[in-house]
Parts: structure tokens; sequence; C-alpha cells
């Protein structure tokens, strides 16, 4: 099965062309048909060859296609590698992929056949390149997906190119990720250089040889890429605005799968991580932070997709910390449970901005449930997933990510604990201002509300069911004899790492579970009883107003990076070029033409000036002549 | 004989087409370059060894100079670009109307004989009548067809180079006369650095650097380009940046680097320094452009600092990277150009600043120019990608120099720098609202989508499946390497 | 010795012409001929062919060198004739004295290029010389013809002492006290301060005559305020000749002691070239530019006196015939022009396709483009100097000099072409066109094929 891997990224790229080229003339229903068809097959193929790779004894096989490069020593095949790892992922993305197709198909509807077509166009070719990201053998083919992703994120967002503010937010966005990928392309040029290859198995095998120093610098510079795709600190500020795009793209971008290739990208080289623990720190503490900033941020946001994308952040984090603190199944489990309930809670809020006609502001909704009800339901679902109330599946993967920071290093875990509270705080505060209380929206909105169609609800429901079991697939130690099924799972892969990552003791385990749901459910019940009834609408005053305004971070590099370079430019564009270097060039024409003009004066046109001058001349040589002599 | 041909069709089709009727001469002249496109896809097919692709007989016995032209090596890739750029620009260009079209022809394919020479010449001094060739014919056609200033600028262009090769002429003189064989051919040239002791080699090198870094253009020799660029009619544009300044890193691969090792190696930091503040220098300026040409005219030279770069890293991979790039640039920037002169057929502005909306107009342009534009900026599946990624990779392993590292990080940043301002441009151009100028946009015609088309058919081929390319460049990147000093 | 006495002849018979020879066309039809005759047997002596077996007391000696220039220049001359006869006819009223004199400056000529004692040089020198006083004022109305007639006069006698006081330094200096060009540096003379102060006596008088700074200054003027016919002969025919004759002097007599004297001809060389081209940027009338492009170009064939090796006298042959080729065309068709300001040529190339082709022909040659001769003679110039090793310095000094010369050439060509200008009748018949376009297929033949020229070089039947 696994031989036939390529077929996985073939279908999506299949339908990206159909849907490209013909955008002319396809209908709309054909069009969307073909966009989730060809995921939905691709996911069938991922499905068979998961259950070739959960088999045990398998070993990772990589499927060459044809020499991408090969220029003298440096060959570069374009081949796939089929792990536990990425075949994980390859369910994750296809799975999560087709249901947030199927939801686009009526998401979408408004739009006309070209730009409905020109969509799934997009939303292919970003599939295919996500694909090729996980399943790439090697670090350049893993950079194609990684580059590729991100272009089909700032077409996306940019998707209503009309708005020039949403033009903005996809520039930055993918600006924003070409300064990470300036940091991942040094890496590579590093691996090129030192280790003649850039395929896994190569480095990996070589790495060890290797100083610390050159590891540890490769790992940061990776690090840098990873920041910039999964929206970490400073890199992060893209991701807000990428809300720009259409819900369903936030929701499979800028939720469930692209933000999570940093992630992928860590572990997939944990080898090389294990090998720089300065590295392995610096992404802990920034995981960290990130988690308590994003978290803050939130919870003074009162647009709704802007609450989730800085949850995301703020999940992304989580997963940060655990590949920090060398738990890198643990990330890959959060990975997947965030792709469920984070994918959940975006689609939502498109069904409710949906059913709003287009108002993302929270302050303005209020009394939902009674209208949305399935909506309602799934998005609680999804707020309990996050906070981590047991058994929900955001309760496993971030408990294990905790227990593993705690045996790592208490503070971690204090972080931890305190984001998981903010959490639940501010999503119980999103879902009480959206669903309780009583309506304020206009009386136009209020008639027109109403739930959204099956092929919305539908996979709402489907979400909201693996975000609420999605947990039972990696059953912590401290329950079941024996580690969970995830963990076996990736067991192979990350073997050598595990080691150093060993589990706690039943009993410590299960205090800090306790703990921590107790301080979660805590959070929960104060912000129902403090939102349900009078939400907050007012300005906020003090450090809820720094919260508010995302502690200016945007402004700061406004200030200190963007306006510099623009003054730079500016600088060379006006002084240096022309007047420097041009200046130079035209003065020395100048200085031709002035000395032409003094010296026409010789030319007086007297004899007896004429013969003085030859006298001269002939004197001049004399004296050479006399000169030589001595 | 296939060399013979790629240069004798242009030359004296091109004298033909000026004796032409002006509609007559603009089909001839595409025929013609037809013509060459079909041979000299021919001389690539044929094996290397085979007697077709060389080709010499006596000339100007008295100077020991021979008409020696071979179809080889770094040649090979750079006739193919001129062959098959010039019916893509006569394609791209056919609607312009032209006073006199049979000169205006008749000089462009001129041109193409004296690229097709340049690339070709296996004998210095025949090297150097070329490349004067080359340049007086679009010297002619930029200040006669171009646009208001147009006789200064082109005029500063000329006298520019012309001092650049001048110097290069005195330099090939003096290796002439320390050849062992007292001969311009080219293996004697390869020779003749025995003879020559590294100080002399260390200020010939400037004498024959200035004139490549003049053509490329390499910082701060570039202030012509911008200027020239902006007057030139779209065509001649399109040759100049297209192919013309291939000469220079032609020149360097060929005739520089492996004839004054010692020379290009003790310069190696200094160029590269040069090339490096070029690089961010003109990415910087490039985000201040308010016009089209210019902003083109910038990252093209951003673009080209960095192959200077990579040439100087003699690194394995760089050079390969190089003669990859060559050709992508090549039909990158030219796509870059049609695009440029559709967007100011239809609205005559160049100005960034007056356009904005053209997506909603002219969907499949904005498509196909967007494409252009990732290539441009070297996204991966993009044939600008392995070109970059290789020469990156190139400068980076480099033994050359003690500051590979620093050299390729700051280099990179104009990784950053070409997004910043290529999707502005994009962004500017063709995203937001319809405005006065705009508001009548029609989308592009068959001809200009097929030329278009096949532009960002090879660029995603070649980006997708570079390795044909590799495999005809690596026979002639062993043969450099074999030549250029490097360190051990 | 054919040429000689032929040119003397046919001098003495367009003298008489006038009188039985009424209407122009016919004398200029005989002057032609003449021209033509010249060449013949000028070629013929290149052949072998000594009509006039004169025991010259090896006072003349005839090599392929000299004779080869001869026939370059009676070439030139007779292309010369074809192009401008009816101009030269022109000037004033007799024109059968116009052609007299310049059968006499011919003459000379030829008597300057092939000398053996400085006795002959004088001669020569001066036949060449005194004609042209004439020549230069034979448009007696116009004062500025007749001034720069006197100037040229007045210097020309100055410099004429100096070359005598030099000849007698160099006599009173040589061992034997001998005229002969051999015998002038041997012994202790070689190099003795006696002998350096004549050589450069002659230096001076004989850069004055072929106007090397700083003794051009005559050159502007007179070329200015010459009939343009007149200048035209002047600045190719004449100048070519007499440097013909100052290479002569020097390879033969010193030049075993160059090291001694080349040092003067780099000051003057550079010198030369600096104020040639530099002053030639401001120049706002054509004619003049072309006055200072001359010295200019002088400037670039002093490299032959420099180095006087092989690849000098391979030089020196093809850039006197492309430099005069050129010359005379760019005058031909200045001759024809009504107005001498740049502003005169603009849009030319709209009005007469083929006359501007020419004129930008000869203009690339004499900027020294690839394709035309003069890049080829400029070529062998900047070689002669490389292959010696030495004086690179004048030779990137010079090159930068040639780029500022593209300046000012091409400002004619973007007249020509790039600029709109007034409908102007001019009289370019079509058989003036024919010659010039023949005269331009000549300068690129010799940008292509030099060997054609230069191989004669090697062809002895003598």
């Amino acid at each position: 099965m696994s031989s036939y891997v390529y077929l996985v990224p073939l279908f999506p790229l299949v339908g990206f062309l159909i849907n490209g080229l013909f955008r002319k003339s396809i209908s709309k229903p054909l069009s969307g048909f073909i966009g989730s068809a060809t995921i939905l097959a691709s996911f069938i193929v991922s499905a068979g060859i998961f259950l070739q790779v959960k088999q045990d004894g398998f070993e990772p096989v990589t499927v060459t296609l044809f020499d991408f490069i090969n220029a003298g020593h440096l060959k570069i095949p374009f081949a796939f590698l089929v792990d536990p790892l990425s075949t994980l992922f390859l369910l994750i993305i296809t799975g999560v992929g087709f249901l947030i197709h199927v939801y686009s198909t009526s998401y979408m509807n408004t739009e006309n056949a070209p730009d409905y077509a020109k969509y799934f166009c997009f939303l292919n070719l970003f599939v295919f390149s996500m694909l090729l990201l996980v399943l790439g053998a090697n670090f350049v083919i893993l950079f194609i997906g990684w580059e590729g992703v991100g272009l089909c994120s700032y077409l996306l967002i940019g998707y209503w190119f009309k708005n020039l503010d949403y033009d903005n937010a996809a520039k930055k966005a993918f600006v924003m990720n070409r300064i990470g990928d300036f940091g991942f392309l040094i890496a590579i040029f590093a691996m090129v250089a030192h280790f003649g290859s850039v395929s896994f198995d190569e480095v990996f095998k070589q790495a060890p040889a290797a100083s610390t120093g050159f590891i540890t610098a490769i790992t940061l510079l990776l690090f840098v890429g990873a920041t910039g795709k999964s929206a970490q600190i400073p890199l992060y500020t893209w991701l807000p605005d990428a809300m720009a795009g259409p819900t369903p793209v936030s929701a499979l971008i800028h939720a469930a799968t692209m933000v999570t290739a940093g992630i992928y990208m860590i572990a997939r080289s944990h080898v090389l991580y294990n090998l720089a623990p300065v590295s392995m720190t610096v992404v802990a503490i920034t995981g960290s932070a990130t988690i308590i900033l994003a978290a803050l941020i939130a919870i003074k946001q009162n647009d709704i997709k802007k609450v989730l994308a800085y949850s995301t952040i703020s999940q992304l984090g989580y997963m940060f910390l655990a590949l920090g603190v060398g738990a890198y199944t643990e990330a890959v489990f959060h990975v997947m449970t965030h792709a469920f309930f984070k994918a959940l809670l975006f689609l939502c809020a498109g069904s409710v901005i949906h059913a709003m006609s287009g108002e993302q502001d929270i302050r303005k909704m209020g009394g939902l449930k009674k209208y949305l009800p399935i909506t309602h339901f799934t998005f609680l679902m999804g707020c309990l997933a996050i906070s981590g109330i047991p058994p929900f599946s955001g309760f496993f993967s971030k408990d294990e990510i905790l227990s593993a920071a705690f045996e790592k290093n208490p503070v971690y875990y204090i972080v931890g604990i305190a984001g998981a509270m903010i959490t639940a705080f501010y999503m119980f505060r999103l879902y009480a201002t959206t669903f309780l209380g009583k309506f304020r929206g206009t009386e136009k909105q209020q008639q027109h509300l109403h739930e959204s169609p099956l092929a919305i609800t539908i996979p709402l429901m489907i979400l909201a069911i693996l975000a609420v079991v999605g947990g039972f697939v990696n059953i912590p130690e401290a329950f079941s004899k024996g580690p969970g099924g995830l963990s076996r799972f990736l067991h192979a892969g990350f073997a050598d790492a595990e080691s150093q990552a060993e589990s706690l003791s039943g009993p410590t385990e299960f205090l800090l579970m306790t703990v921590s749901t107790l301080l979660a459910l805590g959070m929960i019940m104060y912000a129902l009883s403090r939102f349900s009834k009078k939400p907050e609408l007012g300005e906020p005053r003090g450090f809820g107003k720094w919260m508010r305004d995302k502690f200016y971070v945007d402004e700061i590099y406004d200030a200190l990076i963007v306006k510099p370079i623009d003054a730079l430019a500016d600088f060379f564009n006006r002084v240096i070029e022309r007047g420097v270097i041009d200046g130079l060039v035209n003065g020395t024409g100048r200085l031709v033409q002035y000395g032409s003009r003094q010296l026409r004066y010789l030319q007086s046109g007297q004899v007896g000036g004429y013969v003085l001058l030859m006298v001269i001349g002939m004197v001049i040589l004399f004296v050479v002549q006399l000169f030589l002599r001595k | 004989m296939v060399p013979v041909l790629l240069i004798g069709i242009p030359l004296f089709a091109g004298l033909i087409g000026f004796s032409l009727k002006d509609v007559a001469a603009k089909s001839w002249s595409l025929f013609a370059s037809l013509l060459v496109l079909a041979v000299s896809l021919v001389g690539i097919c044929l094996p290397a060894e085979s007697k077709q692709l060389h080709f010499s007989t006596a000339w100007m016995g008295s100077l020991n100079s021979h008409f020696a032209v071979a179809l080889d090596g770094t040649g090979q890739i750079l006739t193919l670009l001129t062959a098959l750029a010039f019916p893509i620009i006569f394609i791209s260009t056919w609607k312009e109307q032209y006073k006199k079209a049979n000169n205006f022809f008749g000089l462009m394919l001129l041109s193409q004989a004296g690229l097709m020479g340049v690339f070709l010449a296996t004998d210095a001094l025949l090297f150097y009548f070329f490349w004067e060739l080359a340049l007086v014919p679009v010297y002619f056609l930029a200040s006669q067809w171009g646009g208001d200033r147009r006789i200064a600028a082109t005029f500063k262009f000329f006298i520019y180079t012309f001092l650049g090769s001048l110097m290069m002429l005195t330099a090939i003189i003096y290796i002439y006369f320390h050849t062992p064989d007292q001969s311009f051919a080219l293996a004697s040239f390869y020779r003749a650095h025995t003879q020559i002791v590294t100080d002399t080699q260390s200020w010939l090198f400037w004498l024959i650097f200035i004139a490549f870094a003049v053509k490329m253009p390499i910082f701060p020799f570039h202030t012509w380009q911008p200027d020239t660029y902006e007057q030139a009619p779209p065509a001649v544009t399109m040759v100049l940046s297209g192919l013309m300044v291939k000469m220079g890193v032609f020149g360097l691969l060929r005739w520089l680097a492996p004839v004054l090792p010692m020379g290009t190696y003790i310069w190696g930091d200094t160029v590269s320094l040069l090339c490096i503040v070029g690089m961010v220098y003109a990415s910087l300026i490039a985000m201040r452009q308010n016009d089209l040409k210019r902003l083109v005219a910038y990252s093209s030279i951003a673009h080209m600092g960095l192959m200077c770069l990579a040439v100087f890293a003699t690194a394995e991979i760089g050079i390969q990277g190089v003669m990859i790039q060559m050709i992508n640039h090549g039909i990158n920037i030219i796509g870059l150009w049609i695009v440029v002169y559709l967007i100011e057929k239809q609205f005559n502005t160049r100005k960034i600043s007056e356009l904005g909306g053209l997506a909603s107009k002219a969907p499949v342009l904005t498509a196909l120019f967007v494409i252009i534009v990732l290539a441009n900026i070297a996204l991966p599946l993009t044939n600008g990608f392995v070109g970059e990624f290789l020469m990156f990779s190139g400068v980076y392993s480099s033994k050359a120099t003690t500051y590979n590292v620093v050299f390729t990080v700051v280099a990179a940043i104009t990784i950053i720098l070409s997004a910043v301002y290529m999707l502005n441009m994009v962004q500017r151009v063709f995203y937001g609202s319809t405005n006065a100028v705009t508001e009548k946009g029609v989308d592009i015609r068959l001809n200009e989508k097929m030329v278009l088309g096949l532009i960002v058919v090879i660029i995603v081929v070649v980006g997708v499946y570079p390795e044909p390319l590799f495999r005809l460049t690596q026979g002639a990147v062993d043969s450099l390497l074999s030549k250029m000093f490097v360190k051990p | 010795m054919n040429s000689i006495v032929i040119s003397a002849v046919l001098g003495v018979i367009m003298m008489f012409s006038g009188i039985f020879l009424k209407k122009n066309s016919s004398i200029v039809i005989l002057a032609i001929l003449g021209a033509a005759l010249l060449l013949a047997v000028a070629i013929l002596e290149m052949s072998g062919f000594h009509f006039f077996p004169v025991n010259t007391h090896d006072m003349l000696y005839f090599d392929v060198f000299g004779l080869l220039f001869n026939c370059i220049a009676f070439a030139s001359t007779l292309i010369y004739f074809l192009l401008n006869a009816r101009d030269i006819a022109a000037i004033g009223h007799n024109p059968g004295e116009y052609f007299a004199l310049m059968f006499f400056v011919l003459c000379g000529v030829s008597i300057a290029s092939s000398f053996n004692s400085l006795l002959m040089l004088f001669i020569g020198i001066e036949i060449i010389s005194i004609p042209l006083y004439i020549l230069t004022g034979s448009d007696k109305r116009n004062l500025k013809s007749n001034e720069a007639s006197l100037k040229y006069f007045l210097m020309g006698a100055f410099s004429t002492g100096l070359m005598l006081l030099g000849i007698a330094f160099l006599y009173g200096a040589s061992d034997k006290g001998s005229f002969f060009l051999d015998d002038l540096a041997l012994g202790k003379a070689a190099g003795s301060p006696m002998m350096m102060t004549g050589l450069i006596l002659l230096m001076s008088s004989m850069a004055f005559k072929v106007s090397a700074a700083p003794f051009h200054f005559w050159t502007p003027d007179v070329y200015d305020g010459a009939p343009t016919v007149v200048t035209s002969f002047m600045a190719s025919v004449v100048k070519a000749g007499v440097f013909i004759a100052f290479v002569r002097l020097f390879m033969d007599a010193f030049g075993d002691i160059k090291s001694q004297w080349q040092i003067f001809v780099a000051i003057i060389t550079a010198i030369t070239l600096f104020i040639g081209n530099i002053t030639a940027v401001f120049q706002q009338s054509v004619k003049r530019m072309m006055a200072y492009s001359s010295i200019a170009q002088v400037g670039f064939m002093l490299f032959s006196l420099l180095t006087l090796n092989t690849l000098a006298k391979e030089g020196i042959i093809l850039y006197t015939a492309v430099y005069s080729a050129a010359t005379i065309g760019m005058f031909a068709i200045l001759v024809r022009m009504k107005d001498f300001s740049f502003e005169g040529f603009n849009g030319l190339a709209r009005q007469y396709p083929l006359v501007a082709l020419a004129a930008t022909i000869f203009l690339l040659s004499l900027a020294g483009i690839p394709l035309t001769g003069g890049f080829l003679a400029k070529y062998y110039m900047i070689a002669a100097v490389m292959k010696t090793g030495t004086y690179l310095w004048l030779v990137i000094f010079a090159l930068l000099c040639a780029t500022v010369s593209v300046y000012y050439y091409f400002r004619v060509i973007q007249a020509m072409y790039f600029k709109e200008g007034l409908e102007q009748q001019l009289d370019f018949s079509a058989g003036f066109t024919g010659i010039l376009i023949l005269l331009a297929l000549i300068v690129i033949l010799l940008g292509i094929f030099p060997q054609l020229l230069i191989n004669r070089l090697y062809i002895i039947y003598i």
C-alpha cells in the first residue's frame, strides 16, 4: 500500500489543476464535488497506508519518484517517507481537510462560479502542499511543501482581493513566513555544506559526529522557521490578521494543519534537537512564553475569530513546550486533538458568522443558543475539549504535556497550568457572550438568524465526536497498563527520544491531573457566572486595555523594523543612488565638458601665443633630456 | 557547422531585413528567429563530440586570430536561451507599431547574431568583436525607438560599456602576448596564466572584470541600467535584460575565472562583497520604485549579484546553480517585461500608484503574472528556486573564502526583501478595487496568453524536473572547476 | 622614383591645363585621370617596374614600406578627386592651379616616403608645405582663408627653421659628418648632447608638421580657415605622408637608440591625446571638431613611433589608409553641407539614408568600433605597445581618451539618426553617394580582412 503513497498528494493536485484550468467553464456543484472528492480519495489511500503502518514490525519506507536536484555531488531525490509520524499527519490533514471541504461547499455558496472554483483550486493546492510537507523524505521536499502552504495561505487570506486590508494581511503572513524560511533555508544550506545531503536518514546518521555548536546552530535556525510557520513569539503577529480569510480557511490552514507544520518539522528532526539541549530549552521557553502572552491577549478580544486565533497561538505554544521538554509523542498527540477541536470551534464560528450575516463581534451576539442548537452544542463540546476537561480529548493531550513538563522542570508546569486556566476562562467568556444571555444584534439580523444547512452541521457533528473521543487513542499509563495506543504507534519513530521523557509514577500524575482539572473547572464556573448574565461590553481599562491592544507588538515591530528599513531604502534611493553613484558617473562627464571649455582658451588665435607655447613645449623636452642625463 | 549557422542566419537575415517592407520584415524576422531556434535545438541534441559543433578557419592571419566558434559547455545554455528568447520577444510585441520597422527588425537580428557570437566564440579577439557587435545594434535600437530621454540614457549606457570593453581589450592583448603559442585561441588563453605572475593577474583581473561588471551589472557600475531599461522600447529591454546581462556572467565563466585563476581567487572576497552590497542595496531601492520598469530593473540587479557571487564561490553546486539560473532568470525577466509591456500598452502608464484592481478585470493575466513573480522570488517548484537554492548552497559551502557563512546570511536577506517588493507591486497593481485608469481594463489576447503560458510552462517544468538542464551543464561545470583555482 | 617624377610632371601639366582646357569639367577629368595614372605607376613600381633608373646616390631609398604608402596616398587622392574634384575646381578662378599644387604636394609626399638622407627629408617636407600655404589661402576673397594661410606660413617657417637647425646639429654630431640616416646615430655620436639636441629639434618640427601637441596650435585655425575641400586633403593625405616621413626618419636614423628618446614621444603622445580629445568635446562646428579629432588620431599614430616594431610598422600602414579613407569621406560630406554645426546634421538619415550610413561608418571607424578598419588600426597601435611591455599607463590613458572620442563622434550620429531636422536641399548626387558607400565598404573590408593590405608589406619584387 505504502508504495502507492504518491497517490495521496496526486489527487489534490489533479483537483487543483481541474478547478484551476477550467474555473471559467466548470459549474459550482461540480467544482465543489471535485474539490472534496479528491481529498476523500487521498483520505482513503492514507487510511489504507495507516492500516499497513500500524502492523507490528513495519519498517519506514522511502518512495523515490525522480531525481529533483542532481548537481555534482549533491543528490536530492523527490522522495516520500512513509512512517508512523507522516502517516498520522496524512490522516489528520486529509480527514479534517475533507470535512472542511464539504463544509466549504455550502459556506462559500454565495461566491460566483469562477471564484468558487478558484477557492477550491487554492484549497486543493494547499492540501497538496501540506501533504508534500509531511511526506517529504528530505528537508528540501519538506521545504517545498513548507513554502507551498505559505503561498496558499497567502492566496486564501487575500481571497477577497478587492479589500486592501485583506491583501495586507496576506502579504504580512507571507513576509513573516519568509523571515522564518530565511532561517530554515540557512539551516538547509549548512546541512548541504557539512553533510553533503539533506535527506533525513543521512543527516541524522551523520549528526552525532558533528560538533554540538553546529547542531545547536542548525536546530535554532530550523526553529526560527518553525516560529514563523507556527506563529510563535516573535513571529506570531500574522496569524490573527490571517483571520481575514474565509472561515473554513482559518479552520483548515490557520488552526488544524498548516500552523502545526513547525511542530511536525521539529518532531521530524528530533534527532538533531536531542543533540542540542540549548535549542530544546529555547523551544520550551518560547513555547511557554507564547502560551501566556497569546492567552492573555485572547481574554480581551471581541472578534470571535480573533479569540480563536489567539487561542490557536496559545495551544501551539503548548505543543512547542512539549517538544522543548522532549515529549514528542505528546506534542503530536496534541496536534491531533487540537486539530479536531480547533477546527470544530472555527467551523462553529463560521456557522455563527453565517447566521449573523457576516457579523463577527461577539458583543453584538448573545443568546444564540436557541437559534443555533447544533452549532451551540458542538461549540460547547469544543470549549470543554480545549479547556481540558475529562474525558474530552484536550484533557488527555494537554495533561500529558503538563506531566512531561512537570518532570522536566516544575516552572514549565506552572506556566502550563496558568495557561490552561486562562484558556478555560476566555473560551467560556467567548461561549457565554455568544450563546448565553439575550440577543444584542439588530432586528434585521434577528430575522435572519437560522441554523446552518446539513453540509455545515454534519462536519460539525463529526468533528464534535472526534473532539470528545479523540483523546482515547492515547490513554495515559496512569489509567491503563502500558503506554497508550498512539505512543505505541509513534514509538518506533521517537524510540531514541522517549527514553529521556520517561513518564511519571501513577500517583503523581493523578495528582497533577486532578489539580489541573479542578482549576480549569473553577475558571469555567467563574467565567460563566460572570459573563452569562451581563457580558462586558464597555471599553477595558488599565491592563485590560493593553491586552485588548495586543501589548502593542505590531506597533513596536513597525517602529523598530519596518519604519527604519523604509527610511534606509528611501535614503539609498534618493541620496546614494541619485546623488552619489550616478552623481559620480555624470560628474565625470561634466568634468570632461568643463576641461574642454577651459582647454579651448589655449586656442587663442594669436600666432605669437602659439609660438610661445611651442617653445615652452620644446623647453620641457630639453629639461626632461637634461633631467635624464643626471 | 551548427555554430556558424547560429551566427550566420540572424546576421544575413538581418541584413536582408533592412531591405524589406515593414510588415514583411516583421514576419521575416520571426521566421528567421524560429529557424535559429530549430538549429540550436538540433545543436543541443547532437552528441558533444560531433564535428558539427565546432568550426574554425584562419582569419586575420597576421594577428594569429581565427574565426573559431564552438557550441559547447556554457555556450549551449545561453545560445539556447538566445534562440528561445527572440521568437518570444517578437511574438509578444507583435502588435507594436514601429517607424521604419525594417530597420528595427534588421537591427534586432543583428544583435542576436552578436549575442550568438559572444556565446560561441572560442577566440579571444573574435569574442571581443562580437561583444561590440552585440552592443552597437542595441544602442541604435534603444536610441531610435526609445522613450523621451532615450538619447542621453542609452548614450550613457554605450559609453559605460564601451569603456569597459576597451579595458578588456587591453587585457586580452596582454594575455595574448603571454600565451605559450602567441594565439588568441581559448585553449591557449587557458594556458597563459602559467606565464603570468600573480601580481600581474591581480590587475589584469580588474581590466577584464570591469567590462563584465558593467554588463551584469554589479554595484556600483549599475546606474546605467534603470535609465536604459526605462527608456528602451519593450523588445529591446527584453533583449538587454534577458540576454545581454548574461554576457557578463558568461564572460566570467569562460573568459575570466579560468583565464586568470589567481586573480579571480585573490579578488574573490572583494567582488563578493560588492555583489552582496549590491544585492541588498538594489533590493532596498526596488522597494521604493513607483515605475514598474525601474522596479524590475533593480530586482534584476539583485539577482545578477547573486549569480556573480556564486561564480566567485567556485563551488560545484554554486556554478551549477549559475548555469541553471542564467536560463531561468532570462525566461522569468522576459516574462515580467512582457506583462509590464502589456500593462503599459493598455493603460499607457507604468506608475504603480496609478494602477490597481487589475485582478478583477484581467484574471488570466493576473494568474500568469503571479506565477512569474513567484518564480522571480524563487518559490519552490518554480525554476527560480532550483537555481537560487544551488547558488546559495554553493556560496555557503565555498572554500574560496573564509566569510562564506556571513556572505550567505547577508545575501539571503534578499530572499525576504524580494518577497516584500514583488508582493507589494502585485498588490498595488492587481489587487484592491479598480480606479479611473484601470476601470476599462480587459484581459489579454490569445497570442499574449500563449506566450505567457509558454513561459509559465517552462517555469514550472524546469522547477519540477530540472534534471535535463543538469545533464546539459554538468560537463561544462566540471571542466570549468578544473581550470579555476580552488583552495585545497 | 616613378611616382616622384610622374607626380611632378602631372603638376606641370595641370598648371598649364588652364591654357588649352577652357571647361572646368575637362580639367577635373584630366586631374582624375592624372591621379589614376599616378596610382597605376606607383602600383607598378611596387611590382618591380622602375621606369626611371636614376642613380640617387642613396639619397633616396625605395623600400616596400614607402612604396606601399605611396599607393595608399595616391589611392586616397584618387578617391578624393572622384568625390570632390568639382568642389576643388569651384574654389576660385583657375582650377588647374589647385590641382597642380596638389600634385606637387604628392610629389613631396613620395619623396618624404622614400628619403634616405636628411636633405631629402627637408626637400620633401618643404615641397609638401609650400603648396599648402597657397592652397590654404586659395579662397582669396575669404578673410578667414587668408588669415589661416598667413598663420600657417608664419608658423611653418618657424618650424622649418627648427628643422634646419636640428639637421645642422645632427650633421655636426655625426662622426663622418654625413646627412645619411644610417650615419647619424653611429659611434660616439649616439646619445651625445649635440645629437640629442638635434634630435629634439627635429622631433619638434616633425611634430609640428603632423600637428602633435604642443605643436598643434596651427591646426584648428588653419583647418577651419582653409576651404573645406582643401582641409580634407591636408587632414588626410598630407598628414599621413608627413607622418610616414616621421616614422621613417626615427626608424632608420635613431631606431637603435630608441630608449634615449622614447620618453619624449611618450610625453608628446600623452599631451596630444589629451588636448585633441578633450578639446574636441566642446566644439560646436563639425569641421572644427574634425580638426581636433585629426590631432587626437595623431596621438594614436604616435604609438607606432614610440615602439617602432613590426606591429607598429604594419599598424601605421593600416592606420594611415583607414584614417585617410574615413577623413576624406567625412570631409567630402562636410564640403556639401550648408551648415557645419552639429544641428546641421539633424535628421540627415531621414533625407539621405545612404550618406548618413556612410558617415556613420566613417565615424565608427574613427572612434575605433570593431568591424571597421579604425578598430584594427587602434588595435595594432595598442598591441605594438603591449608587446614592448612598457608604457602600459600610456595605453590605459589612450583608451580613456578613446572613450571620450566616442562622445564627440557619436554626437554627429545622434544628430543624423535620433534628432528631427529641417528639410535641406543638399547636393548629394547618385555618383557621389555611390563612391561614398564604396569608400565605407573599403573601411569595413579593412576592418575584417586587414591582411589584404598588410600582407603587401611582405611581397617583395624589388
